[in-house]
């Protein structure tokens, strides 16, 4: 396609321009527009009222890590360092032991994840080969001191909150591709599960009709 | 969701002294005053609560986190619900200082200068993994966590921190400070290496070995200076 | 801007330089991604150099980059013939030929100098300093060979291979720097009749770690210095320990205020290496978040630059839009800002099923936001009083200091890589790209906004027509393979274990790709050894040239001129120190 160009060179003010008062004007009719709609509708306010009110998040997105258990209690993880070696803070450190199953043959003996190295990439979610290590929707990680921020087995591993109601959820999984496992509905793209106040806003966006194009400017190939 | 509750003694259970037992005068959940005086109590806690009521923070912004910290100062996460919005970038008039983003070598000695302008009662939120560990820049150039250089309140961990994560970490921050540690008692800390797990990177010299306040004296460690020499030696003249 | 075929891989005057540099100039073949490449010696570069710059059939006018790679450790069939340790690439692009052109020149440790380059472009002086700095290579002739991304009591180059990753100095207030700003006046009274100003770095008008030391005069510059490396992070020692695909967090940090663009452009020069493309979909989606990122920079470059001249509501009104398309990126990624999305051959996981309603949905908040930062902002005689005429760096200027992106734009240098070097199917797109000749602050400003507009009209065009089917390659030695493959098959485990345990397969070779970034042409000279982990990466920072150029462009105006101008260049400390 060939090359458009247009020229966005200011041209000279014109007299009410150069009058300041029409611009200023003009500039204060918008702001307090937007100040008095915000104070008759509530609901038009963007801000998310944290604590009491919290956005929610998309089914990928990338929190605290959970390790996850088989149905016997006992960690998926097998001690294989895929995610040691794939994450790039080198903020896993794992211990392998050798599990009296034969069936699971290694097992973790020691599990600790720094959070203040970790970068949130999810690459150690995507090196796992077991399923093992998955990440949920919880952000709230702030510490007094440096030691508090090392997790160790018993805080990562998954329990019961994480996914009740109320809990953070499921985040960053394991893509599946096209695999059935994903049709089954196991792994949930994004949902447009907003906020109530925010979702009738996206409602009442999702009605109006995609934008027209942008007048092209000059038309000279 | 159910917040954790913070490990925090609880406030005012010591508020009033034990007759005939001195209190000690630091350390968290302690009065800051040895006074017996109601009133003084009374006033420490209304000294808490505007301290803790209205922070003006001072964005030491350096890299990605200061674009998150700006997400928190505007509308839709709003810092000023938490009476924090007067943001002051003169250390003269702030009493927050929020670490936001890497701290490098060359930007340390600036950060240790605005944060001694800073007049006290002050406190400091390191945010971000590269402010609080040096996060994934195991480098030449990038300190290992500001606490080599400031002594840190809280620590708020993420990458960048998402605005949620940082508007809890200055609600610890204000349990804290409603806890009754004022800063001017706070031992400044030194930090000491964490080795989690086996870590076979070299030990770095770092400015935690060095004293907190500005002594004059030797400001090198006996084995960077020889391979100084030693390099300036055979550099030649251009060694600037 | 000339509609000119895209890069050729031969170099096109290689007989002209036989004649004119018998045996000094040896043209070189390199494979068809890469740009047409020359080898100079050190002894004949300043002439060729100045040859390229001024012959009608050559016209590099545009300084590029400056490379500067340790080959000490490649393996021996890709070490260089003649021993030498250091090699430095120059790379240049004429902006009336549209043509990149690498010149080659090879260092021996023992003499390790070059003649600067800087007489013949003054962008160079700024590359050669880091050059020095990181990698020890002496300049000579260079006006001011001091260190500049590490600070002043830093010993040794750390870029050497030899150089532990992890050695650091101790730096105190008096390695910082001292400015030599008194030579730089006139007169010796200018030293009671002047002050001095230390401009940042921590200043809430230097938007990051920028520092500048002025010379005034009551309220006007009369010399300034500038110096940057407060926020050197190291990018490119920790991409030659971390793997292929490691890399990748790393380039989020870059420019951190539109982080996809640099995953992307670093992925696509990955996959040129490796010889690999990413599918239709991954391209289309990549455009639609690279150009959503631009518009959330351009927003962030103008809502910041109008705060510092006093008018606030903008940054409210641009952070809005900048979080509808973190809304957007998070759904696809599962982060806000430091996506790590790319990965080589496509991207981490498929975007979500409603991405094309999503980003329709965009389209309203984003248009409005625009529309009232405009009514606030253009034709109000303060905002425009403030930033038309200030800041005026012509085009020869620009030329010359190596300006790209919208900066360059506005001065009148009408170069978009989407245009001119087209990738990811932007030259099946129809946009415009906005020029001015002003080449003062106004035009920065309504240059981006102009491409915030067009930005959207890709987007709209992208989303009409969005491909089906898979999101990454099926070439597992550089990609992972899908989990059910890992799961069930043996093969998909070999794969993916030896893409995490080793990193990607990427074969050795060499390259210098380049994209559109929000601020300019934001390249990656690339050297892979065969191994899973880089050998070299080189950043070329859209704002490095924009930066160094700063000194030259305060010089005469106001302080609040200077404000201005270091706002609506866009300087990104992430990026400009890397």
């Amino acid at each position: 396609m060939p090359a458009r160009v247009v020229n966005v060179t200011a041209a000279p003010m014109t007299f009410m321009e150069r009058l300041y008062l029409p611009a200023i004007l003009k500039g204060m009719a918008l702001t307090f527009s937007h100040f008095f709609r915000n104070l008759v509708d509530i609901r038009r306010l963007p801000t998310i009222q944290f604590p009491e009110m919290r956005r929610v998040y998309s089914e990928r997105y990338r929190g605290r890590h959970i390790l996850k258990t088989r149905e016997d209690g006992s960690l998926k993880c097998v001690a294989c360092y895929m995610c040691e070696t794939a994450c790039p803070a080198d903020c896993i450190h794992i211990e392998a032991g050798e599990h009296p199953v034969l069936a699971y043959e290694k097992y973790p003996v020691k599990f600790e994840i720094d959070f203040l190295r970790c970068v949130m990439c999810g690459f150690c979610v995507d090196a796992c080969p077991k399923d093992a290590i998955w990440m949920t929707k919880d952000y709230e990680m702030s510490y007094f001191d440096r030691e508090s921020a090392i997790y160790g087995i018993e805080k990562l591993r998954e329990t019961r909150e994480d996914t009740a109601a109320g809990g953070p959820g499921y985040g960053y999984r394991p893509y599946y591709g096209e695999s059935p496992m994903r049709k089954a509905g196991e792994f949930e793209p994004s949902g447009l599960a907003l906020l109530p106040v925010l979702k009738k806003r996206a409602e009442a966006i999702n009605r109006m009709p995609p934008p027209k194009a942008a007048p092209p400017a000059a038309k000279t190939a | 969701m159910a917040q954790k509750p913070l490990d925090l003694p609880a406030a005012g259970a010591s508020a009033l002294p034990v007759a005939g037992k001195v209190t000690p005068p630091l350390g968290p959940g302690q009065p800051s005053t040895a006074g017996f005086d109601v009133l003084t109590t009374k006033l420490d806690w209304l000294a808490q609560w505007v301290h803790r009521n209205s922070l003006w923070p001072l964005p030491f912004g350096t890299a990605c986190c200061a674009i998150e910290f700006m997400s928190v100062v505007s509308s839709h996460y709003d810092l000023s619900r938490f009476g924090a919005e007067v943001v002051r970038f003169s250390p003269r008039q702030a009493d927050l200082m929020i670490i936001a983003g890497t701290v490098t070598d060359k930007q340390a000695p600036i950060l240790k200068k605005i944060y001694d302008q800073m007049p006290e009662p002050k406190w400091v939120v390191s945010m971000g993994v590269c402010a609080c560990t040096g996060g994934f820049y195991r480098a030449y150039h990038v300190v290992q966590g500001v606490d080599e250089i400031v002594p840190v309140d809280v620590y708020v961990a993420g990458c960048p921190p998402t605005p949620e994560n940082l508007i809890h970490g200055i609600m610890m921050l204000q349990a804290k400070i409603k806890s009754g540690e004022l800063a001017r008692h706070r031992e400044s800390k030194t930090f000491v290496p964490i080795r989690v797990g086996e870590d076979p990177r070299p030990s770095i010299p770092a400015y935690s070995q060095a004293p907190m306040a500005n002594v004059p004296g030797e400001h090198g460690f006996p084995e960077m200076r020889a391979t100084a020499e030693a390099e300036a030696a055979s550099a030649g003249e251009v060694k600037k | 801007m000339s509609a000119v075929a895209a890069p050729a891989s031969t170099v096109s005057f290689a007989p002209l330089l036989a004649k004119r540099f018998p045996g000094t100039v040896v043209a070189e073949t390199r494979p068809p991604a890469d740009v047409p490449t020359i080898a100079v010696t050190r002894a004949a570069l300043r002439e060729v150099a100045l040859f390229l710059r001024d012959d009608p059939s050559t016209k590099y006018d545009l300084f590029v980059d400056l490379a500067a790679i340790d080959t000490s450790r490649l393996p021996a069939p890709q070490a260089p013939a003649d021993g030498h340790r250091f090699q430095a690439h120059v790379l240049l692009y004429s902006t009336s030929r549209n043509a990149h052109l690498r010149v080659r020149v090879s260092v021996p440790e023992a003499d390790a100098v070059l003649p600067t380059l800087t007489g013949v472009w003054p962008a160079a002086n700024w590359f050669e300093r880091e050059a020095w700095d990181l990698m020890g290579i002496r300049f000579e002739g260079h006006p001011n060979l001091q260190r500049l991304l590490t600070h002043n009591g830093f010993v040794g180059h750390p870029l050497r291979k030899d150089y532990e990753a992890a050695q650091r100095w101790l730096c105190t207030e008096e390695d910082l720097l001292q400015t030599q700003l008194a030579a730089k006046t006139d007169t010796p009274e200018d030293v009671f009749e002047t002050m001095t100003l230390n401009f940042g770095p921590s200043h809430n008008s230097t938007h990051g770690t920028l520092r500048v030391v002025f010379r005034l005069d009551g309220e006007r510059i009369v010399a300034a210095e500038s110096e940057c490396g407060y926020l050197h992070r190291c990018f490119e020692k920790m991409s030659e320990n971390h793997t292929w695909v490691q890399v990748v967090p790393y380039t989020d940090r870059l420019n951190y205020c539109s982080p996809m663009i640099n995953g992307f452009g670093y992925a696509r020069a990955v996959e040129q290496l490796c010889g690999v493309t990413a599918p239709p979909r991954a391209q289309a989606v990549r455009v639609v978040l690279a150009e959503f990122s631009r518009i959330m920079d351009h927003m962030v470059c103008i809502g910041t630059n109008l705060v510092d001249l006093g008018a606030l509501t903008n940054f409210w009104y641009g952070f809005q839009t900048r979080e509808e398309i973190y809304g957007l990126l998070e759904a696809c990624c599962g982060a806000r800002l430091t996506s790590s999305y790319a990965r080589i051959g496509g991207l981490a996981n498929d975007v979500p099923t409603d991405f094309v309603a999503r980003s329709r949905a965009l389209f309203p908040q984003i248009t409005r936001n625009i529309g009232e930062i405009d009514r606030l902002v253009t034709k109000n005689r303060i905002a425009r009083d403030r930033m038309y005429g200030t800041g005026v760096f012509k085009r020869d200027d620009a030329v010359a200091w190596g300006f790209t992106g919208p900066c360059g734009r506005a001065s009148g240098i009408a170069y978009d890589v989407r245009k001119d070097a087209p990738y990811d199917g932007y030259d099946q797109l129809d946009f415009d790209v906005p020029v001015s000749s002003d080449g003062d602050n106004y035009a920065r400003y309504l240059v981006r906004m102009e491409e915030m507009r067009q930005s959207l009209r890709i987007i709209d065009q992208v989303l009409k027509s969005f491909p089906a089917g898979p999101i990454s390659t099926d070439d597992y030695r550089v990609a992972l393979p899908p989990k059910e493959m890992v799961y069930n098959e043996m093969e998909g485990l070999i794969y993916h274990f030896k893409v995490v345990f080793e990193g990607a397969q990427v074969p050795a070779g060499e390259i210098y790709s380049f994209v559109e970034g929000a601020n300019g042409e934001l390249g990656y000279t690339l050297v892979s050894d065969g191994s899973g982990l880089p050998y070299r990466i080189k950043v070329r920072p859209p704002c490095f040239p924009l930066f160094s150029a700063f000194e030259k462009i305060a010089v005469g105006g106001m302080v609040s001129d200077a404000v201005a101008t270091l706002g609506m260049l866009n300087i990104i400390a992430g990026e400009l120190d890397r």
